[in-house]
């Protein structure tokens, strides 16, 4: 069996799996993003009472942190009431940051468990040997009532990634590479398993970034054996014992895709689709692409090391007149820290604006919203028409050392000249 | 079961996500309703004031990618669709439909009347194939029978 299958057979209290087959499993831990009162609406109609159990469940206040608006500031109230009257031991408020961030941060996320969340991006979990997937408010709803949710076992695909990323290669950009190969439905319902050297040898940070992206392929949810990085993290950090679950040797997968990371560019996805993707070179061959926006925050490019390549590049410049960066670091941690180096001082000399952890810009709902004919380059996942603002604006997907070198020359530029 | 479809159709590109269904900007509202008037707004703010009671959405392959928000089948119900016909879902959009009652559905078999719009969906002007046309589509909506597989 695959890890991810160990893991569905575990929580289901069964022996083994099959591909395709229904299963009904125990969630570890359950978590509510702040666009989803709709749950809590759900759960009262389907005759709800109290969660199953206050340990395992929370809601993420990071869509709209701090809120934007008078219904959104409504919508946090009645969420927090329900918190609140549930007794629920873990509550992330306006002032954490992104769910996919602060979520391992407080030791909630361990090798070896499933945790569903109402957001897409809950693969990004995989990089630490947990089994993440995303859902909407009614099965949400049920998973507050009984702890459980219905699976189908996935296929799994095998996504190998051989050797090791050239100068100005970043997590990012092999992601995209592998997007702009296997599609955007590539793995609709399937799980994707990062293998190969480059996964072996990756940080926990770049293992989010990679996860975190598997969703833009249709997975149902994505898996990386857990590293030595992963484990220190989680040992230092996991609210219970864990169990890493191993996949089977001569495990047979549906597909394998392989990859060769030394030979890889910087990529963008470029408008208006995330499978949209080309090598930056021949971006930049095809003529000058001017820019009004670079965007650094997400669940994808927001971490410490994200705003450390961008702050590495614009250290001790400045953004052109007329252009804006905007950094919204994914965490009140990841803030901090970024403080602690240097690298807020560092980008706000450089012309940045920094807001508040959270998922701001990202989505369109605040902070950073484009008007009709703008052009943004962003660290973030999704370039969907209309995604940050207008429709009308156009949005690049790029690794954070690509957003900070190209609005620093206000056109799409090379990050590798200024490495 | 019933194996047959009919009604209005609004036929939309591949690749539709969830924020060309109900764009971020409205993710705040509640009253499914008020959801339901902004329903494909990010493909054209004229299919929902226009569009049919039981209509059906034709779409190309991944509709519903994206975004998790259960906004999107919320919308489409409110705005009075009863089915969508697509050559794929992505997944987390294809179990909320299944949670509201609306009918997410692979045919397998297409009317041929539904050609010329398909193909009308696929050369989008500005040439991006993951957009619908403009509103077009509906104003331009065919009564169709519709048969898919029992399974």
């Amino acid at each position: 069996m695959h890890a991810i299958e160990k893991i569905l057979a575990k929580n289901s209290g069964r022996r083994e799996v099959k591909t395709g087959e229904i299963v009904t499993a125990k969630v570890d831990f359950a978590e509510i993003n702040d666009l989803y009162l709709q749950t809590v609406y759900s759960f009262y109609e389907m005759g709800g009472e109290k969660v199953w159990d206050r340990e395992r469940c929370a809601f993420v206040f990071d869509h709209y942190a701090p809120c934007p608006d008078v219904k959104s500031a409504a919508n946090h109230k009645a969420m927090r009431e329900f918190a609140q009257k549930n007794g629920l031991r873990f509550h992330f408020d306006t002032n954490c940051g992104v769910c996919h961030q602060v979520m391992p941060e407080a030791g909630v996320v361990y090798p070896g468990m499933i945790l569903v969340a109402t957001d897409s991006h809950t693969t990004t979990h995989g990089a630490f040997g947990a089994m993440g997937t995303g859902c909407g408010a009614t099965d949400m709803a049920t998973i507050l009532m009984t702890g459980e949710m219905w699976f189908r076992v996935p296929e799994i695909i095998e996504v190998r990634l051989e050797g090791e990323a050239p100068k100005g290669v970043y997590p990012k950009d092999v992601i995209l590479a592998v997007l702009g190969k296997i599609r955007a439905d590539g793995a609709v319902y399937k799980g994707i398993d990062f293998t190969g050297s480059y996964v072996e040898s990756l940080n926990v940070a770049g293992r989010m970034v990679i996860c975190n992206m598997a969703v833009e392929m249709g997975a149902k949810t994505a898996y990386m054996q857990p590293n030595r990085d992963v484990i220190d993290y989680v040992t230092a950090r996991a609210v219970r014992p864990f169990e890493i679950q191993y996949t089977d040797p001569g495990y047979r997968y549906a597909e394998t895709h392989v990859f060769d990371v030394g030979a890889l560019e910087p990529e963008l996805a470029c408008p208006h689709s995330v499978e949209n993707v080309h090598t930056l070179r021949s971006v930049i061959a095809q003529g000058e692409v001017k820019l009004d926006q670079g965007y650094i925050g997400s669940c994808t490019g927001g971490r410490t090391e994200d705003i450390a390549a961008a702050a590495q590049i614009l250290k001790g410049k400045h953004i052109p007149p007329y252009t804006r960066l905007i950094v919204v670091p994914a965490s009140n941690e990841v803030m901090q820290e970024c403080i602690r180096l240097g690298h807020i001082q560092a980008l706000m000399d450089a012309g940045a604006t920094i807001n508040a952890p959270g998922c701001a810009a990202c989505l369109g709902v605040h902070a950073g919203i484009l008007a009709p004919g703008e052009v943004c380059i962003t660290s973030t996942n999704r370039n969907f028409p209309g995604r940050m603002g207008s429709k009308e604006a156009s949005l690049y997907l790029a690794s954070p050392a690509t957003v900070a070198a190209s609005i620093l020359n206000g056109r799409i530029t090379d990050p590798r000249a200024y490495l | 079961m019933e194996t047959k479809l009919t009604g209005k159709v609004i036929v939309v590109g591949d690749n539709i996500d969830t924020d060309q269904i109900y764009p971020g900007a409205y993710l705040a509202l509640t009253d499914s309703q008020e959801i339901g008037r902004h329903c494909l707004e990010g493909v054209s703010a004229d299919i929902a004031p226009n569009f049919p009671q039981g209509g059906i959405v034709v779409a190309g392959r991944n509709f519903g990618c994206g975004s998790s928000r259960e906004h999107a089948p919320i919308a489409l119900v409110n705005m009075g669709a009863k089915a969508v016909l697509a050559d794929s879902f992505a997944r987390i959009f294809y179990r909320n439909a299944v949670n509201l009652g609306l009918l997410p559905a692979v045919p397998n078999g297409r009317d041929p009347a539904l050609r010329p719009a398909r193909r009308a969906a696929a050369d989008d002007p500005r040439g991006r194939r993951h957009q619908a046309p403009d509103a077009r589509a509906i104003r331009e909506a065919v009564s169709i029978e519709h048969r898919w597989a029992k399974s």
